[in-house]
């Protein structure tokens, strides 16, 4: 009964003539920084925040956070149809969707992105409202031991991510956890790897090597093959989904809201790691895992499912206990504090207009987004058919625009150069960029709650055994493992390989 | 006609006297806007927020558009190098804290700024204070309780902060030493990591700023003392009046110039930043984000920049901390 009186409050505060435009332009905006590469909801939020400041709290949080989940949407338009992720959370939908777009099924892809953005929405805003509060306290079980083998399932399960050679994917792996040691070291505070360069301190920007390895990237082999985009001219049919797409993208889109509800809540790269783990359980649990990464929907539909449930899942941490999981949550944070409200366990009790508010906007927000993308598809499909000797060059300068907001800094446009030109080697190589990120972004993490798991029990190892959560994520680990090696799967995999 | 031309020609004159004489005049009171706050971390942190509160009172108060401009990366050391470059002339001001002004220069052997050599104080802007916490369900409830817990379970003495190199992490080697425990410090990604840790009961004390953690008092974390000669909170007593004087310091933001800006010039941005900081409205946000609004001369922020070198320094050789 509370929770009804509490979703009328918030029905209250959203529908106001004056929150619903914010809802609204919130929306708009982060559909269309998320179709621009490379800028982000960072960057945007940074620069919008001060026009807030005159704005009520609930207003400005509403906008706030309609910017934030509509780039989740426009994000996966960009790596559809260009292969340029916008977003982290979209780099696995590159590996389907841009498929499908080379084979004319661009609007399909769109289609299912959206309309699996929009149930996922929907189910993790009902999330939200029914479970923030015990759900919060799920991210607390979780200490150096669970976080550490959670990240070693996570990354013997990205030895799937690949389709080609299983020796190169563990090859790219360790090379993504080499180039995640560059940085300074959580632990000890010691800088690593960064040759006296004071932009390396940071570490390698994520945006930089995800933009290098896969749009710059793309963009030199798509020069280097003349024809290759011109292909998308004569099939641009087909814009909406056919009865095969929508049987099989259905239960990806449900498994993918599952999964990303539940990742979402736990901090530090949920939504990341949502989509990846979305797109490894259906290519698992498909009956033939090689057509992924070649154009499979399930592949679009799950993790584009996955992304949009962990980011609004990901208000649960900071509207509960006021502990941002991420950059743009933490940016959120600062703008609530802006305004007099310290984010934090109190916030539901001392703002409930203000919490319910921002629930019911989320929803309402979903809504306006999907009505806002679906007409929208025809016309981000027509776009693959501008020439591509016209379209690179705006691709480039949006990109540059977009790295240089990030830091304010001409570094990550000169590091972006340089990783589209590994991206280039890579794939003369046949070694796929997907597994390196992969790594990149799980072993500092899995290092750091390694470290400390070690240091906190002083040397003693057992820790990683003994605590359940923890063994029951090694066992996962290790079951894949010898899934993985099982004779059947191999020959399934190197059939797959031959097949390239 | 002619009394026209004339009059015209003594108009003409006096026009340019002015303009000539006026162009050169006012250079030391009117600084060459816009003006930019430069802040060397992400937009949406604590130093940013202070900043943006204190640059809107500052466009009234100077006549001038001001900006804040986020130049972050490695832990603020970029974007104070940039300001080190900038012209010194009162259009750039950089905030800056312990982290870069006391802390950075023992523990980096090549630091691309000299904190004294390459920038002037304009004003100390707010403080803040540190505290010591343990997870709602520890045994120990105030301070002497703590030290006892140490020195009983030496093994079990560890303690997290949200930075390794972060004055928490140095402050939190103080309470050890008053226990004659060397306890084990482990360093979070930053305060939410190690709020989210306290609560979990994934470590057992905590060290880091007050204003990160009293939002989680006492239901979701238990605050035993804050530094500082006066109380926070009604209920949570100072390391002082618990009967450990020599665990102290406070964390401070405080905005600098490039070295050679004109005196006359530092002044009257002081000057406008101790009125904007006193405003009552700012006062009010500052305190809501847990800091104290201070606004002092550039000679007082010196002092207490000295005052501090004193103390840290001590501690931070002493610990072998090195960031190389």
């Amino acid at each position: 009964m509370e929770l009804f009186a509490n979703l009328a409050l918030g029905f209250q505060t959203a529908v106001s003539p004056m929150n619903l435009l914010y809802c609204l332009v919130g929306a708009l905006i982060g559909t269309l920084i998320g179709v621009l590469p490379g800028i982000g909801p960072v960057q945007t939020i940074a620069i919008l925040m001060p026009t807030t400041f005159s704005l009520p709290p609930v207003s400005a949080l509403i906008m706030l956070s309609g910017i934030y989940y509509g780039a989740q949407y426009g994000g996966s338009t960009t790596s559809i149809l260009v292969n340029v992720p916008g977003e982290a959370s979209s780099v696995v939908t590159c590996l389907d969707g841009y498929q499908m777009a080379l084979q004319g099924r661009a609007g399909a892809a769109l289609t299912i992105s959206a309309l699996g953005s929009f149930v996922a929405g929907c189910f993790a805003t009902v999330v939200l409202a029914v479970l923030a509060v015990p759900l919060s306290e799920l991210a607390f079980k979780f200490g150096p031991a669970e976080y550490f083998s959670l990240m070693v399932f996570g990354l013997i399960g990205s030895i799937v991510l690949a389709s080609g050679s299983m020796i190169k994917a563990v090859g790219m792996i360790v090379l993504g956890l080499l180039l995640g040691m560059i940085g300074t070291d959580v632990t000890s505070g010691v800088q690593r790897f960064a040759f006296g360069i004071p932009e390396l301190a940071d570490g390698i920007g994520f945006v930089s090597l995800a933009m290098g390895l896969f749009g710059i990237c793309d963009i030199i082999n798509s020069l280097e093959k003349k024809q290759s985009r011109d292909i998308l001219k004569g099939k641009l049919a087909g814009l909406w989904l056919s009865k095969a797409d929508l049987k099989a993208s259905a239960p990806a889109v449900l498994r993918g809201t599952l999964c990303g509800s539940l990742l979402g809540i736990l901090p530090g790269g949920g939504a990341i790691l949502s989509s990846f783990t979305a797109y490894m359980l259906e290519k698992k649990s498909s009956r033939n895992p090689e057509s992924f990464g070649k154009g499979n929907i399930r592949g679009v539909a799950a993790p584009e499912s996955a992304n949009n449930a962990a980011a609004q899942t990901s208000f649960v941490p900071l509207l509960t206990l006021g502990i941002p999981p991420n950059v743009v949550l933490a940016m959120m944070a600062g703008a609530m504090m802006i305004h007099g409200i310290q984010p934090g366990p109190r916030v539901i009790s001392s703002n409930p207009e203000l919490f319910w508010g921002v629930i019911v906007a989320m929803w309402l927000g979903n809504a306006i987004l999907v009505l806002l993308n679906l007409p929208l598809v025809g016309i981000w499909v027509r776009l693959l058919s501008v020439p591509f000797r016209r379209l690179y060059p705006a691709i480039l300068l949006f990109c540059c625009i977009g790295l240089y907001s990030v830091n304010n800094n001409t570094f990550d446009i000169g590091l972006t150069a340089f990783c589209g030109l590994l991206g280039y080697i890579f794939h003369k190589l046949d070694c796929e960029p997907a597994p390196l990120i992969l790594g990149f972004i799980l072993g500092p993490m899995m290092e750091e709650n390694l470290r400390r798991g070690m240091l906190l029990s002083r040397g003693d190892p057992s820790v990683f055994f003994t605590r359940p959560l923890s063994l029951g994520f090694l066992l996962a680990a290790a079951a894949m493992l010898v899934m993985l090696a099982l004779p059947a799967i191999r020959r399934g995999r190197e059939v797959a390989f031959k097949e390239k | 006609m002619r009394s026209l031309f004339t009059r015209l020609c003594v108009v003409v004159i006096i026009a340019a006297v002015v303009g000539l004489f006026g162009a050169g005049m006012p250079s030391a009171q009117q600084i060459k806007g816009p003006i930019k706050i430069v802040v060397p971390y992400p937009a949406g942190g604590g130093s940013d927020v202070v900043a943006r509160l204190i640059a809107d009172k500052l466009k009234d108060s100077l006549g001038q558009t001001v900006i804040v401009e986020n130049k972050p990366g490695a832990g603020g050391r970029i974007g104070t190098e940039f300001v080190k470059g900038q012209p010194a002339d009162g259009s750039t001001m950089l905030v800056v804290n312990p982290a870069l002004f006391v802390v950075a220069p023992v523990v980096f052997s090549k630091l691309a700024y000299d904190p004294d050599a390459d920038f002037a104080p304009v004003s100390l802007i707010t403080t803040y204070q540190f505290c010591v916490s343990v997870p709602p369900t520890s045994t120990v409830k105030d301070v002497k309780g703590l030290i006892d817990w140490i020195k009983k379970n030496p093994n079990q003495a560890n303690y997290g902060s949200p930075a390794a190199g972060s004055l928490p992490h140095f402050f939190g080697l103080m309470i050890g030493k008053a226990a004659g425990v060397e306890m084990v410090h482990s360093s979070y990604n930053g305060s939410g990591p190690l709020v989210t840790a306290l609560i979990g009961n994934q470590i057992p004390i905590g060290v880091d700023a007050f204003d990160a953690q009293s939002a989680y008092h006492p239901d979701k974390i238990r605050i035993l003392a804050t530094a500082g000669t006066t109380r926070k909170k009604t209920d949570i007593p100072t390391f002082t009046e618990e009967g450990f004087p020599d665990i102290a310091g406070v964390g401070w933001n405080a905005i600098v110039v490039p070295a050679k800006t004109p005196k006359a010039v530092v002044d009257r941005l002081s000057a406008a930043i101790v009125k904007a900081v006193k405003a009552p409205d700012v006062v009010q946000k500052i305190q809501s984000l847990g800091n104290d609004a201070v606004g002092t001369t550039p000679e007082a922020f010196s002092a207490t920049l000295k005052k501090d070198r004193e103390r840290w320094t001590p501690i931070i050789k002493a610990s072998g901390f090195k960031a190389e």
